[in-house]
């Protein structure tokens, strides 16, 4: 070898290649990071309760229904004479409403959001029987990326989910069009119909819009609407982001149009409108196929419904440490289900071997040690403390209990529990993701709910389809009492 | 440049794919400069880590006043000589660090697919760190040298001397290796 004379060229040939997955764990770290950023850009807290669920698109769809929730509390009627419906009725008027339907248009851009363009969206919403069917143009913020905006569906008929979604080959460039499927259980069905509420996360950003006001009249589709318009300022921030206004049927209650628009701007304020949602009708009979998960036509089949799998709660491709769902008792505690094991074929059994309720969390290579309101309030901590566990299919599940050490503010004043986690000799990457926020945990208020949803949950993670005895609402509530009193010494 | 702008573009509109693109595309440069300036694998490889989830984390805020790929190496560059501060102020010697990683059965030599590589990245750990870190930049990152003199906080005369310094010294390791 006589490298001298070409060192340059060598150093430039140079390649030192990298440990084998190392790249992939890189990967798929910087997209978790990216998807989470992109959320919590968009005012969506990123949940990680129940990732089946939430890692679908009816999220960010339904978030248009619940964006309307979240408008219309907190808007006080100010109108004189009629004994016109208040925005708290007509909350109430969406929320027992079995089938919502909207669509509208949403606003989109090539780059130039001076240059926008309109697109179509619709969105049914059967809330009884957890039925969906969210059809709208694929944009970020506002921007689409491709000439011709993509369109993605998702329709849920209540036992699979259908996604239709495309990716671009990296063979021949071009743009592919492909439909999965995600099948249910039947305690993930129960608790599909249940988050298909208004969700907390969204609702604890209501009190911001307490300030919208009337603005005018007009007749809209030969009914008269009072016309409500205000800014909504995500927690912790000074600028508004949204921009809304309301059309409100004085007689019926009924919100008939919205139309919102979004800042672009980070420091100062320059709206650019969003979407126009100016059909919004309640217990209409929707289309026969409205809800069918038949795969549309042209589409590759990532999967189909007869080889669709079902995914534990939280479950997602790959990763190794994870949230699978959250409780929020009437105490403040915290019920969280999580799994950790970055050596899969390892059992874990020895690690969850005399634990106690109330003692130290088992030693896992990755730990969910605390969690805290987010945004962060740096006094408050709730600390975490064994419960119980579950197992399945070789895989080990802690529920623990995150206490609080000092009064919680109410829920609806924070948007979602920080995690806080600890790396046990093991190095985060290791694991291909990990838990950040709690965002749409359940709400337990009740014995009956406890049972139906804390111990449904952990039996939907148990091989023997039980919950652990002793895990009763009461120990639970009297657990928690202890574990705070013991805080506070 | 274009292509890059393009995917830039992209990333920042939220296309996942253009985050795995770019990740294709600089991911060997990028993790061959942390290795030869750090000379561990791994801990090169968790600087690349963190480089890019950092990117992917704060997609709103980054933006690009030269190019994407000079952007990437600088974080990079940034990570490291945080890195090194961090061993500074644990008192551990740098070059000694390397040094020793060096001598024993590092990864990188366990990696390194042919001799001729092998060789090369032996040679460039025996160069000094600053030397090393202009070749590496100006041959592997595409930087100008005008550019290294900002990140080093130099002058480009100095810049200059440190690559023809360690290009010397390269040759001179190099030929004594070719001799062997």
């Amino acid at each position: 070898m006589n490298p001298s004379n070409n060192i340059e060229k060598s150093i430039k040939q140079l390649i030192l290649p990298g440990s084998e997955g190392t790249d992939e764990q890189i990967l798929n770290d910087a997209l978790a990071a990216f998807e989470l950023a992109r959320r919590e850009k968009s005012g969506k807290v990123q949940p990680n309760i129940w990732r089946i669920i939430l890692k679908n698109r009816i999220i960010k769809l339904t978030a248009v229904a619940v964006i309307i929730a979240a408008t219309m509390i907190g808007i006080r009627w100010f109108g004189a004479g009629a004994p016109a419906y208040g925005i708290t009725e007509a909350l109430e008027l969406w929320q027992n409403a079995d089938i919502v339907h909207i669509k509208g248009w949403k606003y989109l851009h090539a780059g130039d959001d001076t240059q926008l363009e309109k697109f179509p969206f619709e969105l049914w919403f059967d809330k009884k029987n957890g039925l969906l069917r969210d059809w709208h143009p694929v944009g970020w913020f506002g921007d689409y990326t491709t000439e011709t905006p993509k369109y993605y569906l998702t329709v849920s008929d209540g036992q699979f989910i259908m996604e239709t979604s495309c990716y671009t080959s990296f063979d021949d460039n071009k743009v592919h069009p492909v439909v999965s499927f995600t099948k249910l259980s039947p305690f993930q069905q129960r608790l599909w119909i249940r988050t298909m509420e208004p969700f907390p996360a969204f609702i604890a950003n209501l009190d911001q819009v307490k300030g919208f006001t009337k603005v005018g009249q007009e007749r809209i589709k030969d009914r008269l609407a009072d016309i409500w318009q205000g800014e909504i300022t995500a927690t912790g921030k000074t600028i508004p982001f949204i921009k809304k206004k309301i059309w409100l049927s004085p007689e019926t209650g009924e919100i008939v149009r919205i139309f919102t628009w979004r800042n672009t701007e980070e420091n100062s304020i320059r709206w650019v409108s969003s979407r126009d949602a100016d059909t919004i009708e309640y217990n209409v009979a929707p289309p026969a196929d409205c809800f069918s998960t038949e795969s549309p036509e042209g589409y590759e089949l990532v999967n189909t419904k007869e080889t669709a799998t079902e995914n534990e709660l939280g479950e997602e491709g790959g990763l190794k440490f994870y949230g699978c769902i959250g409780f929020t008792l009437k105490d403040g505690s915290v019920i969280y289900g999580w799994h950790a094991n970055h050596k899969p074929d390892e059992s874990q059994a020895h690690l969850f071997a005399d634990l106690k309720p109330g003692g130290p969390l088992p030693n896992l290579p990755a730990q969910i040690i605390e969690l805290k309101p987010w945004p962060v309030e740096e006094d408050i901590t709730l600390a975490g403390r064994h419960l119980t566990f579950t197992q399945k299919k070789g895989k080990f599940y802690e529920w623990g209990i995150y206490v609080p050490n000092k009064k919680m503010p109410k829920r609806n004043t924070f948007n979602a529990y920080k995690v806080i986690q600890k790396y046990n000799g093991t190095e985060p990457r290791s694991f291909g993701g990990r838990p950040n926020l709690i965002g749409q945990e359940l709400a337990i208020n009740s014995e009956e709910e406890f049972d139906t949803w804390v111990r449904g949950a952990m039996a939907e993670l148990s091989d023997d389809g039980k919950a652990p005895e002793h895990a009763t609402y009461e120990k639970v509530l009297r657990l928690a009492e202890q574990i705070r009193s013991s805080l506070k010494e | 440049m274009l292509e890059d702008k393009l995917l830039f573009w992209k990333f920042k509109h939220g296309d996942k794919d253009a985050l795995r693109q770019i990740y294709e595309k600089y991911k060997d440069n990028m993790r061959t400069i942390a290795c030869s300036l750090l000379r561990d694998t791994h801990t090169a490889e968790d600087v690349l880590h963190d480089v890019f989830v950092s990117f992917a984390e704060s997609v709103e805020q980054v933006e690009i006043k030269t190019s994407l790929k000079n952007y990437l190496i600088t974080c990079l560059l940034n990570r490291i000589h945080d890195l090194f501060r961090k061993k500074e102020s644990r008192s551990v010697d740098l070059d000694q660090v390397c040094s020793t990683s060096s001598n024993s059965a590092c990864p990188d030599k366990l990696l390194i697919g042919s001799e001729r590589s092998q060789l090369l990245a032996d040679a460039l750990a025996a160069i000094p760190f600053e030397q090393r870190e202009v070749i590496m930049l100006h041959l592997k990152g595409g930087m100008k040298l005008k550019e290294i003199a900002m990140l080093q906080n130099t002058s480009v005369s100095t810049v200059q001397g440190r690559y023809r310094y360690g290009l010397k010294k390269l040759r001179a390791i190099l030929n004594r290796e070719a001799v062997r």
